[in-house]
């Protein structure tokens, strides 16, 4: 099993409307996909039309026995693991453990997963927090959707700072333009600047309204357009971060 | 398809009312239609159905799938024919599945089953799928035969939706629908629609005796099946569908003629002696077929034996073996179709009948059990003694002789089977299928090499492919022989185990018991 995270420090990046497509892009591609929305603002779920279950908490999420919380998605392959405020209190949790057990505390968590999913992927909330690090920690690859303006480089900076602080290998950044508008001058400049750099994946997300809209079907793009450039786009976006995933 | 509980939808039921009883808790979104055709196919005596395999083609593609209707392989492709062997289909997993089960076996097409499937889901106040619905209707026809199954539907859950799944049971249940609770098996049900009895057609043997029968009777139950199993093979045989159906007629004429010898002080002389005589006949005459069969059965195996080098001078003699079956068939068939073979079965058959009125016959009236039991502990006796008395020196014929009592006495457990603990007759066959084994391995060596060796004689005038030829037949013999002595080596061994205190106190236990299931009847 495979685990994405799919990750900024910064808010309304893309980060969730990636986590939803890659998700189904995925399963259509044949993989058995786990996303978990570890947002406790619960957009992806949303996104699938997926209530958490009322005895849903975080606490009782690091001890174990996730598997009764996952629902089935409306489509093959993909399921869920549905957020709940309490996630808030995960980083409470967290900081409880000694530092050891901390590292460790996600990545057991989602070891019983590994027999039924061969991709999971995580929806994540946008700050830089206990959470995130043990997120980095646990994620084979981080992926990161990144706007082409100097303000969303900030927030790149700041990943690749943590990478260093955890001490986790740069190579395991996967970052992609995201909400790309090439009318726009700076956009322009800005992919020109930074798009040789190696965190960056070659396929980028346009800004398209199929996306935007998504709040109003609550479906991932490609299942309501299939041959959409939207739904395109992130399948070639999937298989190009999946194949450098196993490729090492 | 996978997961999805079966529930049968009364006739009576109309599925447009069924899903607006379910309107007051979901919403109902159809999701679409499909249909399938699909030819099932499966061996005469039904192999794969026994080793709960469904094979079927749709299309250009085969599919082979368990009894629920999940796949076991990947879909393959094979000719479109009306009979398939295994080494029809190309190399590959489909293939190696195939082999064991079916073994030399046809492939018939047995049934059509075409369905049609409507998928519904159901959603919750959310839009959610929160359980899916697939009613399917099937028809199928069989030659002229066309038939109906039981319309039904699977409920499929989805994960974390349990609460929901339980809902929509509960309202299927309250509307009349029943769960097939051990899985939906349409080939099962197109088998039931159509009278069909799998168990009909095995080649297995297995007659019910009732304790109390007496020797007349239970030789007329035992014959009559027998009888019932030459007539069942005799259209694939004329119609050389594969080669089981003659090998099945060949084995229950001698079982047949088996147990006319076996029971030989217990039966009317007289009435007797012409059906001996016939079923020696009828034995001789299937023979030459069935010898071709078993070398043309081997080719990949006489292949293998031999380096490469020597392996071409085998494709003329296997050409020439086709060529003497094709003749050597024609003739079965003439005998097959003669009034002789006719009369014999008819005459047989009211022989059989009249048996246990017979007067004049008064063995016939004793109790077959007590005359098993002698029957079987002289018989084992017998067996003990000629096995001991093999040694390194032996001539092989007394192994010969052994293999033959042995088949013997195996057929005679197996004829009275039902009249002992069932379980223990079935433990003491097994021990002595290792020794069966043994001397059968080393009997076919045997004739296969002076088979070949005869052939070797026989090839004149020496051209260079029959050099060839001779060169291929000289490797055959020299690996047969060889191999043939590997087993002789390990006959003491095999035979030690089979004569063990063990089997022998098992063989006791056997006479000495009775049998439960046809004692309650008495
Ligand atoms: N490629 C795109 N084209 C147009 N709109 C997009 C695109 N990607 C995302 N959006 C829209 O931008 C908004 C923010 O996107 P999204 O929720 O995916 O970001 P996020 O990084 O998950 O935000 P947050 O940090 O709040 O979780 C949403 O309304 C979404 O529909
Ligand atoms: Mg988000």
């Amino acid at each position: 099993m495979k685990i994405f995270a799919i990750y900024s420090s910064k808010g309304g990046v893309g980060k969730t409307a990636g986590a939803v497509n890659l998700s189904y892009s995925a399963a259509q591609c044949g993989h058995r996909v786990l996303l978990c929305d570890l947002d406790a603002q619960g957009a992806a779920s949303f996104y699938f039309r997926v209530r958490p279950g009322k005895k849903f908490n975080g606490k009782k999420l690091l001890q174990g026995g996730l598997k009764k919380f996952i629902r089935a998605s409306d489509y093959e392959r993909l399921d869920l693991l549905p957020a709940h405020f309490s996630f808030r209190n995960l980083d409470l949790v967290l900081a409880k453990l000694e530092e050891e057990r901390r590292r460790l505390a996600l990545q057991k968590l989602f070891k019983p997963l590994a027999d039924e999913y061969d991709v999971l992927i995580m929806d994540c909330p946008p700050n830089l927090t206990l959470l995130s690090e043990n997120i980095i920690l646990a994620a084979d690859s981080v992926v990161t959707p990144v706007i082409p303006t100097t303000l969303s480089l900030v927030a790149l900076k700041q990943l690749l700072k943590l990478f260093r602080k955890v001490g986790a290998k740069e190579k395991r950044i996967n970052a992609y333009f995201s909400m790309v508008e090439p009318r726009k001058v700076m956009h322009r400049d800005m992919i020109a600047q930074y798009e040789q750099y190696a965190i960056f994946r070659k396929v980028q997300i346009p800004y398209l309204a199929e996306v935007e809209k998504m709040g109003l079907h609550r479906q991932p793009v490609a299942a309501v357009s299939p041959a959409s450039i939207a739904a395109k786009q992130y399948t070639s976006l999937w298989l190009e971060i999946w194949n450098r995933s196993i490729g090492g | 398809m996978n997961g999805g509980q079966p529930f049968l939808i009364p006739r009576q039921l109309d599925v447009a009312d069924l899903l607006a009883s379910t309107g007051e808790l979901f919403t109902v979104q159809e999701s679409g239609e499909e249909s399938f055709k699909g030819i099932y196919y499966d061996t005469f005596d039904w192999r794969l159905f026994a080793a709960d395999l469904r094979f079927s083609r749709r299309g250009r593609l085969y599919f082979l799938q368990n009894r629920l209707g999940d796949s076991l392989v990947e879909a393959g492709v094979g000719p479109r024919r009306k009979k398939l062997f295994w080494w029809d289909f190309p190399e590959g997993e489909l293939r190696n599945l195939l082999l064991p089960v079916v073994e030399q076996r046809a492939l018939l097409p047995q049934f059509t089953l075409a369905g049609r499937m409507r998928r519904v889901n159901l959603l919750n106040k959310d839009e959610k799928t929160v359980v899916r619905l697939v009613f399917q209707e099937i028809t199928g026809q069989a030659q002229e035969q066309r038939f109906i199954l039981e319309p039904i539907v699977l409920v499929e859950p989805l994960r974390g939706y349990e609460k929901q799944l339980q809902q929509v049971r509960r309202l299927l249940e309250d509307a009349g629908l029943s769960e097939i609770t051990d899985g939906y098996d349409p080939v099962a049900m197109a088998q039931t629609a159509l009278s069909i009895d799998p168990r009909d057609t095995s080649s297995k043997f297995s007659v019910e005796l009732a304790y109390g029968e007496t020797v007349a009777e239970a030789v007329r139950d035992i014959c009559l099946h027998l009888r019932s199993t030459m007539l069942l093979n005799v259209s694939g045989t004329l119609e050389d569908i594969d080669s089981e159906f003659l090998h099945d007629l060949r084995v229950s004429v001698r079982r047949t003629r088996s147990l006319l010898s076996l029971m030989k002080k217990q039966l009317p002389v007289e009435g007797v002696k012409h059906f001996q005589a016939e079923f020696k006949w009828l034995g001789n005459v299937t023979g030459p077929v069935r010898d071709l069969d078993v070398y043309l059965l081997k080719e990949q195996e006489y292949r293998d034996l031999l380096p490469e080098e020597l392996q071409a001078g085998l494709t003329l003699f296997f050409k020439d073996l086709s060529r003497r079956r094709k003749r050597a068939l024609k003739k079965l068939r003439v005998h097959l179709r003669s009034a002789r073979f006719i009369k014999l079965l008819q005459n047989w058959e009211v022989f059989l009948r009249g048996l246990p009125e017979q007067p004049d016959y008064p063995q016939g009236k004793r109790r077959c059990r007590s005359v098993a039991d002698a029957i079987i502990s002289k018989r084992m006796n017998r067996i003990l003694r000629q096995g001991q008395a093999i040694t390194a020196e032996t001539p092989d014929e007394m192994l010969h002789e052994l293999r033959i009592e042995g088949k013997k006495f195996r057929y005679l457990l197996e004829f009275f089977r039902s009249l002992f603990e069932r379980d223990a007759v079935d433990e003491y066959l097994k021990h002595m299928k290792k020794l069966q084994n043994t001397l059968g391995d080393f009997n076919d060596l045997a004739v296969q090499k002076d088979m070949l060796s005869r052939q070797l004689q026989n090839l004149e005038p020496i051209t260079r492919t029959r050099l060839a030829t001779a060169a291929a037949l000289g490797g055959l013999i020299v690996q047969l022989h060889t191999h043939q002595r590997q087993v002789r080596g390990r006959f003491e061994e095999t035979f030690n185990a089979f004569a063990s205190e063990e089997n022998v106190q098992l063989m006791e236990k056997i006479l000495a018991g009775i049998d439960e299931e046809s004692s309650v009847e008495n």
